[in-house]
């Protein structure tokens, strides 16, 4: 299947990233490859299993108790902005 | 003992030779860094942490007092750059988490440091583990134990040649396809995917967290058994880790006898890997089981093939909502100085991320969009439990399954990168056993047309990691090759 540029784009765009123009030659025949190669899988005619087989259990689920958490001044360390409270972003709102 | 033999042994040689005094830990460690500097070239290494001989300090202080407990008492470690150590820098061998400092440790950092370890520093790896060669990591590609134009193999490729390299006597990586598996056959160490859920993912940076397993890399089998021992078990912090006590597995894998057992084999993948230049070292494989006892169990797995598309729609899927975190704001790296923060969010994500990371968060975004979820989800969650029953019913014809773990032989560095698909289909052998959430290992047996080693893969059944270790034991100890 072939994926247009347009197509590209609005992906680029939800997923918060950007090229360049003369990228997208590239990365739309790299992406249809991929595309094409996942594909393979909306033909196959499988037959439907019951879905309580998960790989996943979370029956068990523990006490909820209060523990304490990390500090404010440990969540903040890694922050490329922040004024020791929180971190600081660009204005958001008018 | 001198450096090169100091540095060869593994946990539980390593073990007892600190005890009966043959060295000390801070022999043993400058010994290790001695060799991290020798093979430094390989970029198996991304940072050595500055207290390791503080650490191996202490240590001996601990021996010189007679106090011994501890169940790694001085045993030098690296760790894949993916695992948080508080205090040191993670950077899942991405620009984006240069400047990362972990904030807290691990659970199975946690382990090894209660349990005496002393942990050298991170290992390279394909950026946040996306990729099968280490070449995708932020800081270059990690080369092959044996030989500098091959890859290493990925994602942990940089734990493997650690391992293989004796840059320390046993390693962490992870493994989400075979991240931990494949780097361990082309470096020709042990390495061991437990059952999902069996090990803490807390602390791990998540990949795909349905898919996600800590691995432990060792040179031998019995390092690897006694180590699970040790990370495994249910964590409050790992909702999904598994509640069942932790087995015997030292002692257990000793009592598993090959004569008698059924030793399966998957039809549909030999044929695939008939392909390969290397396939008559399966054969071999078989050949030695039936010698030794084994009947061997031809089982099918109808549809196996499509496990990998299976694969690459769910792994994008989880890791695109998983690096969404990733924005700049909260994790270290920013760039540019919009005063938009979508503008920011963008700048950040796009020369944070490194270009294969970036495939996969679209492709992810590609499989969840509306119009597209009932045919790439939906579908992919249909037939990993279709896949998932068939392995049920393969396993209960036989104890274990034998497979291959890739197509050969290390390639070479640069061989595959042309485009994604050649490389995802390396994926093959090793995604199966992440979907369907069973135990799968990599030992080392035979070696491909280049002279570079080749394992054998064994999967075993859910919780059932005692009778993998023992099968891959018995090849260890047994397994001759015809040269």
């Amino acid at each position: 299947m072939e994926i247009s540029h347009e197509e590209i784009k609005k992906l680029v765009e939800l997923s918060a990233l950007e090229y360049a123009d003369e990228d997208y030659d590239a990365l739309a025949k790299d992406f249809s490859q991929v595309v094409a190669f996942v594909e393979q899988l909306v033909e196959a005619d499988i037959p439907e299993q019951s879905p309580t087989a998960r790989v996943v259990s979370v029956d068990e689920l523990r006490e909820d108790e209060v523990v304490p958490s990390m500090s404010q001044a440990e969540i903040l360390a890694n922050a490329p902005e922040q004024n020791g409270q929180a971190f600081v972003v660009p204005k958001v709102v008018e | 003992m001198d450096r090169k033999e100091m540095t060869s042994l593994g946990i539980i040689d390593t073990l007892d030779a600190l005890k009966s005094k043959k060295f000390t830990c801070v022999e043993l460690v400058e010994a290790y860094l001695e060799n991290i500097k020798q093979f430094w070239d390989k970029n198996a290494v991304l940072e050595v942490f500055d207290d390791v001989l503080d650490h191996a300090r202490e240590v001996d202080e601990k021996i010189a007092q007679g106090k011994l407990d501890g169940k790694l008492l001085g045993v030098p470690f690296i760790i894949k750059d993916n695992i948080l150590y508080k205090g040191k820098r993670a950077t899942c061998a991405s620009k984006f988490l240069e400047k990362f400092v972990s904030p807290y440790n691990a659970t199975v950092v946690e382990k090894l440091l209660n349990e005496g370890a002393v942990i050298l520093g991170r290992a390279n790896m394909d950026e946040f583990a996306m990729g099968g060669s280490t070449e995708k990591s932020a800081y270059g590609p990690c080369k092959n134990a044996h030989d500098d134009e091959r890859v290493s193999g990925g994602s942990s490729g940089g734990s493997a040649v650690a391992v293989a390299c004796n840059l320390c006597a046993a390693a962490l990586g992870t493994d989400t396809g075979g991240s931990v598996r494949q780097p361990a056959s082309f470096n020709g160490v042990v390495g061991m995917k437990p059952t999902y859920g069996r090990i803490s993912r807390y602390g791990v940076v998540a990949f795909a967290s349905s898919l996600d397993q800590v691995g432990p890399m060792t040179k031998n089998v019995k390092d690897n058994a006694y180590l699970l021992e040790i990370l495994a078990g249910a964590d409050i912090h790992d909702q999904t880790t598994r509640i069942e006590a932790v087995d015997d597995y030292t002692t257990k894998m000793d009592n598993v006898s090959i004569k008698g057992m059924k030793i399966g084999y998957c039809k549909e993948l030999i044929d695939m890997f008939k392909q390969s230049k290397d396939a008559h070292t399966f054969d071999r494989a078989i050949e030695f089981f039936k010698n030794n006892g084994a009947e061997i169990v031809e089982v099918t797995i109808p549809h196996i093939e499509l496990a990998l598309p299976v694969y690459y729609i769910l792994a994008p899927a989880e890791a695109t909502s998983n690096l969404g975190r990733f924005d700049g704001v909260k994790y270290t790296t920013r760039e540019g100085n919009s005063s938009d923060i979508n503008k920011l969010y963008v700048e950040s994500r796009t020369k944070g991320f490194g270009k294969e990371v970036k495939r996969r968060i679209l492709l992810g975004n590609y499989v969840l969009s509306s119009g597209f979820f009932d045919a790439f989800y939906q579908k992919a969650q249909k037939v990993q439990r279709y896949l998932t029953y068939r392995f049920e019913d393969a396993l209960s014809q036989c104890d274990v399954l034998l497979m291959p773990v890739a197509y050969g032989e290390a390639f070479k560095i640069g061989e595959k990168t042309s485009d994604p698909v050649t490389m995802y289909l390396e994926d093959m052998f090793t995604v199966p056993s992440n979907l369907v959430g069973i135990p799968s290992l990599s030992v080392p047996y035979e070696v491909g047309s280049n002279g570079l080693p080749i394992g054998l893969q064994i999967l075993g059944r859910k919780l059932d990691e005692s009778t993998m270790y023992g099968v891959a034991q018995f090849v260890e100890k047994n397994y001759k090759r015809i040269d």
